[in-house]
Parts: C-alpha cells; structure tokens; sequence
C-alpha cells in the first residue's frame, strides 16, 4: 500500500508540474505571438466579384504550432440581411515561423443587384463581423470576434430621371437621368431604357453607354424614339443596367 | 511539575519545528512556482483583473492547505485536509475556468477562450491526488490499527 500512495504521490507531483509548465509556456506564446494587418488593396471586380484583399502576417514565435487559424468576415446590411461571407483557412503556423497571407472580401454583385437592389442605389452603413478562431498547441481553442461598420457607396447613387418631354415633331421623348458613383469601382456598361403610356403599351425604347469612373456623377438625357399616337399624359419608364459584371433591371419609374 | 512542562514545552517545539521549517520550504517554493514565475513572465495586461485575482485565490488555497497539511502530518486530520483541497481546488477550477471556457471582452473585442483540455487535465491530476489521499488514510489507519494490536 505505501508503495501505491508514494507512486501516486509522485505521479501527481509530476503532473502537476508538468500540467504548470504547459500553462505557462501557452501563455508566454501566447503573448508572444505577434499579427498584423497590412494595407488593404484597392478593390478589384473581377466574374462579378468585387474583392478587397486585406494582407496579414503572423509571427510565431512561441514555443507551440497554431493550427486551424479561420479567419471569417461576414458583411450585413442594417436589416441584418448577408451580403457576403468570406472565410480565409490557414491550416498549421508551426512554432517559430512567419506566415504572410491575404483574407480577400468578396462581394458577389450580381448577388447584390438581384437580391440587394436598394444597395446599388443607396449609400448605407455596412455592419463587418470578423471571426478569428484558432487551436493554440492542440488544447487550447481561442475565438475572436469584432464587430465594425463600413461605409458603402453605391454604384448608382442617387440615381433620379428629371422632368420627361416629348418632341411631337421629332417623335421623341427626352429623358434626363443622372446618378453618382460612390462605389469604388468603374461603372462601365449600357442603360436601356423602354417608355410605356398609361394603358401599359409600348411607346419605344432607347438605349446608351454609360462610363462613369469611381466618385464622378452622371447627367445626361436619352432621346427615345416613340410613336407619339399612343402618348397619354402618365405612363412608365423601365430601366435596364448592364455591365460585364451584373445585370439590372427593370428598375421601373413613373412620369 | 515544572520540569515536566518544560520538557513537554520543548518536546513539542521539537516535534513542531521542523514540520514548521518543511511548510514555510514547500509553500516557498509552491510560491514560486505558482505566483511569482507567473507574475514574472507574463505581461500585467495578459490577464483580466478577475482572472489576476483567481490566480491570487489559487496561490492562497494551494499555500494555506500545504500550511495546514504539514502541520498535521502524522494524524488522520492530514488526510482529510489533504481530501479537502482537492475537493475545494476541483470547484475552483470549474468556477474559475467557467466549465472550461473563459470569455473576455475587451472594448469592441470578444474574447473566448476553451480550456476544457486544461480543465480535465486538472481535475484529473485531483482525482489522482483523492485517490492517493484515500489510500494514505486507509494505509494510516491500518498502520495505527496494527500498532494497536502490537502494543496490546
């Protein structure tokens, strides 16, 4: 029996021991850990996809690996809808290593255009959830979360037609329509337009190339073709927006 | 009468002192091993204040029951200090370490922190530590039994 308690004795004298000395140095790695986020990249659109790429480094320097590292940011408009979620895996950082990475944010959009609609006309305030879990020496799991807002310009900011006239001579309509590009990226592609009368018939139609670069306004006026015998006093105009990226419409305004 | 009171006096001393001297050595070194290393090595802001302050609690129980401990080796009443440490460390641990996860928020960061592996890793070297203080009271009151018995 003594030979028992004494093994037992010193079996927990070494555990305990050994169980301080994992916890200690855990911690010391911990807080020599060092990460940093570099200078995002400019966004770049590309199969629909707007992409900003955010770099960032992780220096190991402790005396244990990282594994799992999952970097995640999910972007929410203010009603809490997703507008996208992108998920950066960084599988092990061994012990003593530098590891350089990029956690791109996609945003999908044709999503958006489809799903999102007011975002491509609207500024708002984006709400960016960022997730960051990791397994420190395969025992100890960490999850970090922060929450901060983005500001979002909208491709189509403002987006307005002004007072329609029609030219009975000419048998045109003349629409004026402007808008502003707060997004950060180039608005290349072509409005179309058709014009309805109050009984819903097809007056005609028109069609446009619109290049509007990052933070300059458009203003100008489409001249439409129409046959001016169906011209009632109301009708509608419905808008097409195409570009190499997403596709909208009908975006339908009245007149 | 006074002689005998001496002699008792210093038989006491005697048999007092160098449990004394082997509880200030033990928690001397329990100190060193649980606060001041720690304190030393890790930055002041790598704990919150109320995890500094059960890291504070730990040192005193794990101190005080060494304390106690060794001041009683030699009767049943070490064993059962023995037990209850370990019964008061196991619902520390599980306070503290929240069943095994800790979370943290720290201005617009949340923090959260699974020490489950840690958790078991100590309740079972407590668990460890129960049963070889059970079989040191059942070894202690063999042994005293047997002595009886010898005696008789």
């Amino acid at each position: 029996m003594r030979q028992v308690v004494r093994a037992l004795g010193w079996a927990t004298r070494i555990l305990w021991v050994a169980i301080i000395i994992f916890g200690l140095t855990v911690a010391y790695s911990a807080t020599n850990l060092q990460a940093g986020v570099g200078q995002p990249q400019p966004p770049l659109v590309s199969n629909g996809l707007m992409t900003l790429a955010l770099p960032f480094y992780i220096n190991n320097t402790g005396f244990y690996s990282i594994s799992g590292l999952n970097i995640t940011t999910e972007i929410r408009d203010h009603n809490g809808t997703s507008v996208s979620t992108s998920t950066t895996l960084v599988p092990l950082i061994p012990a003593d290593s530098f590891v350089e990475r990029t956690h791109n944010i996609s945003v999908s959009l044709p999503y958006m255009a489809q799903n999102l609609t007011y975002l491509v006309f609207e500024d708002s305030n984006l709400t960016i959830n960022v997730l960051i879990a990791m397994m420190f020496a395969h025992a100890v799991s960490l999850q970090m979360s922060a929450n901060t807002t983005l500001w979002w310009g909208a491709p189509l900011s403002n987006f307005a037609i002004g007072e329609i006239s029609a030219d009975l001579i000419a048998q045109e309509m003349i629409v004026p329509l402007n808008f502003e590009n707060h997004s950060p990226v180039y608005i290349d592609g072509t409005l179309r337009l058709e014009i309805y009368n109050g009984n819903n018939q097809h007056l005609g139609s028109g069609m446009m190339d619109v290049s509007v670069p990052p933070g300059h306004m458009y203003d100008d006026r489409l001249e439409v073709s129409v046959d001016v015998s169906k011209l009632t006093e109301k009708g509608e105009v419905h808008f097409y927006f195409e570009t190499s990226t997403f596709s909208l419409g009908p975006i339908i305004m009245s007149w | 009468m006074y002689d005998h009171g001496e002699g008792n006096g210093k038989n006491l001393v005697k048999k007092l002192l160098p449990r004394i001297l082997k509880a200030a050595f033990k928690s001397i070194i329990a100190f060193v091993l649980i606060y001041l290393i720690p304190s030393l090595l890790l930055q002041d802001d790598f704990l919150p204040a109320e995890y500094k302050l059960s890291m504070n609690i730990f040192a005193v129980i794990i101190i005080l029951f060494i304390v106690i401990v060794e001041l009683t080796s030699g009767t049943i009443f070490q064993y059962i200090f023995s037990f209850l440490r370990v019964i008061v460390l196991i619902v520390f641990f599980i306070f503290t370490l929240g069943r095994g996860s800790i979370t943290v928020t720290i201005e617009m960061l949340y923090i959260a922190v699974d020490l489950s592996i840690i958790l078991a890793m100590l309740i079972f070297v407590e668990l460890l530590g129960l049963a070889k203080t059970v079989l040191g009271a059942v070894h202690f009151l063999s042994q005293k039994n047997e002595k009886h018995l010898n005696s008789r």
